[in-house]
C-alpha cells in the first residue's frame, strides 16, 4: 500500500501529461486544466498519506519501481527513498504546486496554448518529484534535467517574444554548465563507490580522502550553482521572468531553483568531510545574498525585483549550508516557498489587473482598487523582510544566528546587510505598487479589477502559510522541524547549546531592528519624501547606473565567453573551407621529397582522371571548372597529412619508451 | 596457406542472411527491369520486405546463438557480427522508407536506387563479419561502391555531382591507404587473420601498417583529421543517402575497428589508447565548435555526427569490455535519434525544397508533429535524460572512468555544453521564429513511420534500456578477457 502510494505521487501527474498531451485537443480547455489540477491534487493527497506514515514511523524506506540500467557494476534502479527530508520536500512541491496550478486556471484563462501550458506544468511536477524522491544520483539527475527542460519550455512559452526565446536558451545553456559539474560528480562518485545509491554511498563517505571528498562536493556544488542561480551562474534567473507568472512562482521561486539546496543538504555527509567546500558554499551563498539584493534595489520590473530577491534568498540558504545549519537551510527553503510563491502570485494578480503591465513606475495607489491582492502582497513583504512573527523572520534569524554563534562573523555581516537591503527593496516595491499617487496609464486605469476567486483563494492560503509557517521551527534550534529532520540531517556539531539565551534574544532583536530600518528607509524615500529617491540616485550616478545595469555581468559574459565561442566556430568553418587546403598543400609539398613530381602527378594524372570522369558524366563545362579549383586533391592532402601526423606522433611516442 | 575450399550445407547456413539478401536484390532488380509500368513505391516496399525478412533471420540466429567461421576465418559469424548486421539492416529499412517520397523527384532510375541501397547494405553486412585484412579490404570497397553512385544520384544537381566526385576520389584514396597498410602488416606478420596477428611481436612496420588502416577506417567513420569529405558530401548527396551514409557505414566500420583493436592488437593496448584519446578529443571539439557556424541543417548534422563519433571513440579509448558495450549501445541510440532527425529533414525538405536552417522558422506552427519529433531527436543527440542519448553518453563516460581517462571525460562534458547550444538554435527557430510561409506541412505515411520508430527507439532506450543493454553485453562477450590479454602482454615491457 505504502509502495503504491509512493509510486502514485509522480504517477498521477504523469498520467495527466500523457492524457492531455495526446488527447488534449479533443476536449475543452477547461477540462484539460481541471484534469491537470486534479492530478496534482491527488498527488498531494498521496504525499500527505506518505508524510503521515513517515511522521509515525520515522524510518527511511526505499521503493523500487523497476531496474533501469544494468551492466556490470553499474546497476541503477528507478527507485525512491522516502525519509523525513523527502517528506518535507514532497509536501512543499505538491502543496505549493497545487495552489499554483489552481491559480493558473484563472491567470492563464484565455491564453493561447492553455492545454500545452498545463502539460508542461504537470511534466514539471513529475520531474521535480523524481528529483526529490529519487534514491540515487541518476534519478536525481533525470529530475534535475527534466525540470530544466520544462523550465526551458515554459520560459519560452510566449513564443512570439524574441526576448522569451533568448531567455529560455540562456537558461538551458547556463544550466548545462552546472550539469557538466554535476555529471562529473556523479562519475567521481561511481568511480569511488561503484554505486550510485544514496544508501550505498552516503554512509561510506568517511572512506574518502579529504581531497576526493572536496572534489566531489565542489563538482556537485557547480551543479547547484547553476540550478539555484548563484554567482557566477545566476544570470539566467532574472531573464527567466519572461515566462508566465505562475511559472515564475512555481519553478523560479518555490521549487526548481531550490533543488540545489536540497542536493547539498541531501549530501551533507559529504560536505561535512570537506571543510574547504563548505567554506566556499557559505561564501558564495553570502556574497550572492548581498550582491543580488543590491541589484534588486533599483530595478523597475516588478517580477525582476522578485527574481533578484529569489537569487538573494537562495544565497541565504547556501550560506546556511556553508555554516552547517542544514536544517535551517531546509526551514528557509520551506518558508521561502510560501512567501515567494505568494509574492509572485500577488504580483501576477497585479499584472493581471493592469492588463500585463509590469513596470512599477506605471503603478501606484493600487491598494484601494485591488484590496485583497494588496493585503496578501503586504503579508508576503512582511514575511520576507523578517518582521516577526511571520515565517521569514524565524528562518532567516536562525540562519544568521547560527552563522554568528559559530564564529562566521564575515558571513553574518553579509547576511545582516543583505537583510537590511531586502527589507528596503521589498517595501520600496510595495510602496511604489500599492501606495502614493497613481501613475497608471489612464487607458488601463478604468479596467483595473480584483482577480477572480480561483486566483485569490490560493493567495489567501499562501498568505496564511506565510504567517504561521515560521512556527514549524519555533523555538529556534528546537522546533518541530528540527526534531523531524534531525533523523536524516544530523547537525555537524552541537556546540550551539552552550550559547546563552541572552545572546539569542539579542541577535533576534538586532534582526528585527535591521528589518525595521529597511522598512523605515523605504517609508521615508517612497512615502514621506517621494522625490528623495531620485536625489539619492542623482548624487551617485555611477553607482546607480551600475546597479541598474546589473553590474554589466551579462555584457561581460557575452564578451568573454559567448562571442569568442561563436567566432571560433565561424573561423574554423572558414578554415575548413579555405585555409586548410592551402596550408596542407604547403605542408604536403614541404614534407614530400619529390614535391615536383608529386605536383606534376597532381596536375596531370589526378586532374586528368577527374576531367575524364567529368566528361563521362556529361557535366556542364562550368561545373568541372569549379571542380578544377582543386578542392578534392587538397582534401586528400588533409588525409595524407593526418596519416603522416599520426605516424610521426606514434614514432615520437615509441621513442618515448613505450613498447610496441 | 592453401586455398582449398570445402563448403558443407551447414557452413552455408552461416551465410544464409547474405545469400537471401543477394537473391532478393537480384529479384528486385529483375522485377524492376521486366515490369514496365511498375510504380517505384512497390519496388520500395518489396525491398523493405526483403530486408525485414533478412533482419528476422538474423534475430532468429541471435536467439539460437548460431556462430561459426567460414573461408579460413575470413568470414566470422558471432554475436558481434549479428549485432552489427541487425544495426545495418535496421538503418536500411528506415532509410528506404524515408526515401520513398524523395525518389519521386528522380526522373530516371528510380527502381535501381533501392537496388543500390540494398547492395551497400549487403556490403556492410559482410563488413560486420570481416575477420581478416583481405576481407576488410574487399568488403569495405564492396559497400562503398553503392554509395559512390548513390551520392551522385541527382544527375542535374551540380552539388550532388561534386559531392559524388569528391567522395569517390577521396574514397579511392582511402582505399589506397588501406591497401598499403594491409600489405605492410602482412609483410611484418606473415598473416592476414586477426586472431593470428595477436600473437606476433610488435614492430614499427606493423605500427605504421595499422595506422594506415586506421586512417582508412577513420575516413569511413568521419573522425578528425579524416573528416574533410563529410560536410561537402553530406550537403550535396540526396538527403536519404546522407542519412544512410551518416549511420550505417559508421556502424560497420566500427565493427571492424573493434575487432581489429580488441583482437589483433589487444596486446598493444597501452600504445593505441592515446591514439583514440587524441582522435576522440579532436573529433568532439572540432565537430561541435564548427557545428555552431552552420546554416544548413545537413551540414549541421554532418558536424554533429563528427562530434558524436568522437564520443564513440571514447569507448575505444577505454579499450575494455565495457568500452565495447558502450560503443554498441551508443551506436543504437545514435541510430534512432539520427535517422529520426534526418527523417524530419527529408519530410520538410520534400515540401519546401530547402535544407537551410532559416527555413525551419516556425516549423511548430506548420507541423507540430515534426517540430516535437525534431525536438526530441535533438535533445537525445545532446544527451538530455531520460532520452536514449543520455544513457549512451553515460555508458561511454563510465567506461572512460573505469580506465581513469579523466581528461577525456572533462573534454566530453564540456562538449556536451557546446553541443546543447547549436541544437537549441534549431529548436528556437522551430518554436519561436515566425514562419515565412505558414502553410501546414503534410507528412507522408512512410516518413511518419520512420519518425515513430525513431521516437519509440529514443524513448524506450532511455526509459527501459535494460533488454538492449543485456543484448549488447552479450554481443561483446568474447571481449571479456581483453583486459587479461593486455595484462599478459605487459610483463615484458612493464615500462610502457
Amino acid at each position: 500500500m505504502f509502495d503504491l502510494l509512493v509510486l502514485l505521487i509522480p504517477g498521477f501527474p504523469l498520467v495527466a501529461v500523457v492524457i492531455n498531451g495526446l488527447l488534449g485537443h479533443r476536449y475543452s480547455r477547461e477540462l484539460a486544466g481541471w484534469l491537470a489540477c486534479g492530478a496534482v491534487g491527488l498527488s498531494f493527497l498521496c504525499a500527505l498519506a506518505v508524510f503521515g506514515d513517515i511522521l509515525g514511523s520515522k524510518i527511511a524506506r526505499e521503493v523500487v519501481a523497476y531496474t533501469w540500467i544494468v551492466g556490470g557494476a553499474l546497476t541503477v534502479n528507478l527507485g525512491f527513498l522516502i525519509d523525513s527530508l523527502t517528506g518535507v520536500m514532497l509536501l512543499v512541491v505538491t502543496g505549493v504546486g497545487l495552489l499554483i496550478h489552481v491559480y493558473s486556471l484563472g491567470y492563464m484563462h484565455g491564453e493561447e496554448g492553455f492545454t500545452r501550458f498545463f502539460v508542461y506544468m504537470n511534466l514539471f511536477m513529475v520531474s521535480m518529484l523524481l528529483l526529490v524522491m529519487g534514491n540515487n544520483y541518476l534519478v536525481l539527475f533525470i529530475g534535475w534535467e527534466g525540470v530544466g527542460l520544462c523550465s526551458y519550455l515554459l520560459i519560452g512559452y510566449y513564443f512570439d517574444r524574441i526576448s522569451a526565446a533568448k531567455a529560455a536558451t540562456k537558461a538551458f545553456v547556463v544550466n548545462r554548465i552546472g550539469d557538466a559539474g554535476f555529471l562529473l560528480a556523479i562519475f567521481l562518485i561511481f568511480a569511488n563507490f561503484q554505486s550510485l545509491d544514496y544508501t550505498q554511498v552516503l554512509p561510506q563517505v568517511h572512506r574518502l580522502s579529504t581531497e576526493m571528498a572536496t572534489a566531489i562536493a565542489l563538482c556537485l556544488f557547480i551543479g547547484a550553482v547553476g540550478k539555484s542561480a548563484q554567482i557566477p551562474l545566476y544570470t539566467w534567473l532574472p531573464d527567466a521572468m519572461e515566462g508566465p507568472t505562475p511559472v515564475s512562482a512555481l519553478i523560479h521561486a518555490a521549487t526548481m531553483v531550490t533543488a540545489g539546496v536540497y542536493m547539498v543538504v541531501r549530501n551533507h555527509a559529504l560536505y561535512d568531510m570537506a571543510p574547504a567546500a563548505m567554506t566556499l558554499v557559505g561564501v558564495i551563498g553570502g556574497v550572492t545574498a548581498l550582491f543580488a539584493a543590491t541589484i534588486g534595489l533599483v530595478q523597475y520590473d516588478i517580477k525582476r525585483v522578485l527574481a533578484y530577491s529569489t537569487v538573494s534568498q537562495l544565497g541565504y540558504m547556501f550560506l546556511a549550508c556553508g555554516v552547517g545549519a542544514y536544517i535551517a537551510a531546509i526551514f528557509h527553503l520551506v518558508t521561502h516557498a510560501f512567501f515567494k510563491a505568494l509574492l509572485f502570485l500577488s504580483a501576477g494578480s497585479v499584472i493581471h489587473a493592469l492588463g500585463g503591465e509590469q513596470d512599477i513606475r506605471k503603478m501606484g495607489g493600487l491598494a484601494s482598487k485591488i484590496p485583497l491582492t494588496h493585503k496578501t502582497f503586504l503579508v508576503g513583504t512582511l514575511a520576507i523582510a523578517g518582521i516577526p512573527p511571520l515565517a521569514g523572520f524565524w528562518s532567516k534569524d536562525e540562519i544568521m544566528a547560527h552563522a554568528f554563534v559559530h564564529g562566521h562573523y564575515g558571513l553574518y555581516a553579509l547576511a545582516a546587510i543583505g537583510a537590511l537591503l531586502t527589507a528596503f527593496y521589498m517595501f520600496r516595491l510595495t510602496y511604489l505598487t500599492f501606495y502614493g499617487t497613481s501613475r497608471i496609464d489612464p487607458h488601463v486605469a478604468h479596467h483595473v479589477h480584483e482577480s477572480p476567486p480561483v486566483m485569490t483563494r490560493p493567495l489567501v492560503a499562501l498568505a496564511a502559510l506565510s504567517i504561521v509557517g515560521g512556527f514549524l521551527g519555533v523555538p529556534p534550534e528546537h522546533g518541530w522541524m528540527h526534531g523531524f529532520l534531525g533523523s536524516v540531517v544530523t547537525p555537524a556539531e552541537t556546540s550551539s547549546h552552550t550559547v546563552s539565551a541572552g545572546v539569542m534574544v539579542g541577535l533576534m532583536a538586532f534582526a528585527v531592528i535591521v528589518a525595521l530600518s529597511g522598512w523605515g528607509i523605504a517609508h521615508y524615500l517612497y512615502a514621506v519624501k517621494p522625490q528623495a529617491a531620485d536625489d539619492w540616485a542623482a548624487r551617485a550616478p555611477r553607482v546607480y547606473t551600475t546597479l541598474l545595469n546589473k553590474y554589466y555581468v551579462d555584457e561581460l559574459y557575452d564578451a568573454i565567453v559567448v562571442e569568442p565561442c561563436k567566432r571560433l566556430g565561424r573561423s574554423w568553418d572558414w578554415f575548413d573551407f579555405h585555409v586548410i587546403d592551402r596550408v596542407v598543400r604547403g605542408v604536403g609539398r614541404f614534407a614530400d621529397v619529390g614535391s615536383a613530381t608529386s605536383t606534376w602527378i597532381e596536375k596531370h594524372v589526378i586532374y586528368g582522371v577527374l576531367n575524364l570522369i567529368a566528361y563521362a558524366n556529361h557535366l556542364a563545362s562550368w561545373s568541372w571548372r569549379k571542380l578544377q579549383s582543386g578542392l578534392v586533391n587538397h582534401y586528400a592532402a588533409v588525409i595524407v597529412a593526418g596519416a603522416f601526423l599520426l605516424v610521426h606522433f606514434l614514432l615520437v611516442w615509441l621513442v618515448g619508451g613505450t613498447r610496441v | 596457406m592453401t586455398f582449398d575450399l570445402v563448403l558443407s550445407g551447414s557452413d552455408l547456413l552461416l551465410l544464409a542472411p547474405e545469400i537471401f539478401l543477394t537473391v532478393w536484390l537480384c529479384v528486385v532488380l529483375a522485377i524492376d527491369f521486366s515490369i514496365k509500368n511498375l510504380d517505384h513505391e512497390n519496388i520500395a516496399y518489396l525491398s523493405v520486405g526483403g530486408v525485414i525478412a533478412t533482419l528476422l533471420n538474423l534475430l532468429w540466429f541471435d536467439y539460437l546463438g548460431v556462430t561459426g567461421t567460414l573461408f579460413h576465418d575470413m568470414f566470422v559469424l558471432d554475436r558481434l557480427a549479428i549485432f552489427f548486421k541487425i544495426f545495418v539492416l535496421l538503418s536500411t529499412v528506415l532509410v528506404i522508407l524515408s526515401s520513398i517520397d524523395y525518389v519521386k523527384s528522380f526522373r530516371f532510375f528510380r527502381g535501381e536506387y533501392y537496388f543500390l541501397v540494398m547492395m551497400s547494405a549487403l556490403g556492410m553486412m559482410f563488413m560486420a563479419s570481416a575477420h581478416d585484412l583481405l576481407s576488410v579490404f574487399v568488403t569495405l570497397e564492396f559497400s562503398t561502391f553503392g554509395f559512390y553512385v548513390l551520392v551522385a544520384y541527382l544527375r542535374d544537381d551540380v552539388k550532388s555531382n561534386e559531392a559524388g566526385l569528391k567522395f569517390f576520389i577521396l574514397g579511392v584514396f582511402a582505399a589506397g591507404l588501406l591497401a598499403y597498410g594491409v600489405s605492410l602488416v602482412y609483410g611484418e606478420t606473415g598473416t592476414l587473420v586477426f586472431s593470428e596477428m595477436a600473437h606476433t611481436p610488435g614492430s614499427y612496420g606493423l605500427a605504421i601498417g595499422f595506422l594506415m588502416i586506421f586512417a582508412a577506417l577513420g575516413f569511413k567513420i568521419g573522425a578528425v583529421p579524416f573528416h574533410s569529405w563529410i560536410p561537402d558530401t553530406y550537403h550535396g548527396a540526396p538527403t536519404p543517402v546522407t542519412a544512410f551514409l551518416s549511420i550505417a557505414p559508421k556502424g560497420a566500420a566500427m565493427a571492424i575497428l573493434i575487432r581489429m583493436f580488441y583482437v589483433a592488437l589487444a596486446a598493444f593496448k597501452p600504445t593505441w589508447v592515446l591514439l583514440f584519446v587524441v582522435a576522440s578529443i579532436l573529433s568532439m571539439t572540432y565537430g561541435n565548435i564548427v557545428a555552431i557556424a552552420q546554416k544548413n541543417i545537413k551540414r549541421l548534422l554532418a558536424y554533429s555526427g563528427i562530434a558524436q563519433i568522437g564520443n564513440v571513440l571514447i569507448g575505444l579509448a577505454a579499450g575494455t569490455k565495457r568500452g565495447s558495450d558502450a560503443i554498441l549501445f551508443y551506436l543504437l541510440t545514435y541510430l534512432f535519434a539520427n535517422l529520426g532527425a534526418f527523417a524530419v529533414v527529408i519530410g520538410v525538405g520534400n515540401l519546401i525544397k530547402s535544407d537551410e536552417i532559416e527555413d525551419y522558422n516556425g516549423l511548430n506552427r506548420r507541423s507540430p508533429f515534426l517540430a516535437a519529433a525534431m525536438l526530441i531527436f535533438l535533445l537525445s543527440l545532446a544527451g538530455v535524460p531520460p532520452l536514449a542519448g543520455f544513457i549512451g553518453k553515460l555508458y561511454i563516460f563510465v567506461a572512460a572512468i573505469d580506465q581513469e581517462l579523466y581528461t577525456l571525460l572533462a573534454v566530453g562534458l564540456i562538449n556536451i555544453i557546446i553541443s546543447m547550444y547549436y541544437y537549441l538554435v534549431v529548436v528556437k527557430k522551430m518554436y519561436i521564429n515566425e514562419p515565412v510561409d505558414p502553410s501546414p506541412i503534410r507528412v507522408s505515411i512512410p516518413i511518419k513511420t520512420v519518425i515513430y520508430v525513431g521516437l519509440a527507439g529514443t524513448l524506450i532506450l532511455g526509459i527501459y534500456p535494460r533488454p538492449f543493454i543485456e543484448w549488447v553485453v552479450a554481443a561483446t562477450l568474447m571481449f571479456s578477457n581483453v583486459t587479461d590479454m593486455v595484462a599478459a602482454a605487459l610483463p615484458h615491457g612493464s615500462g610502457g
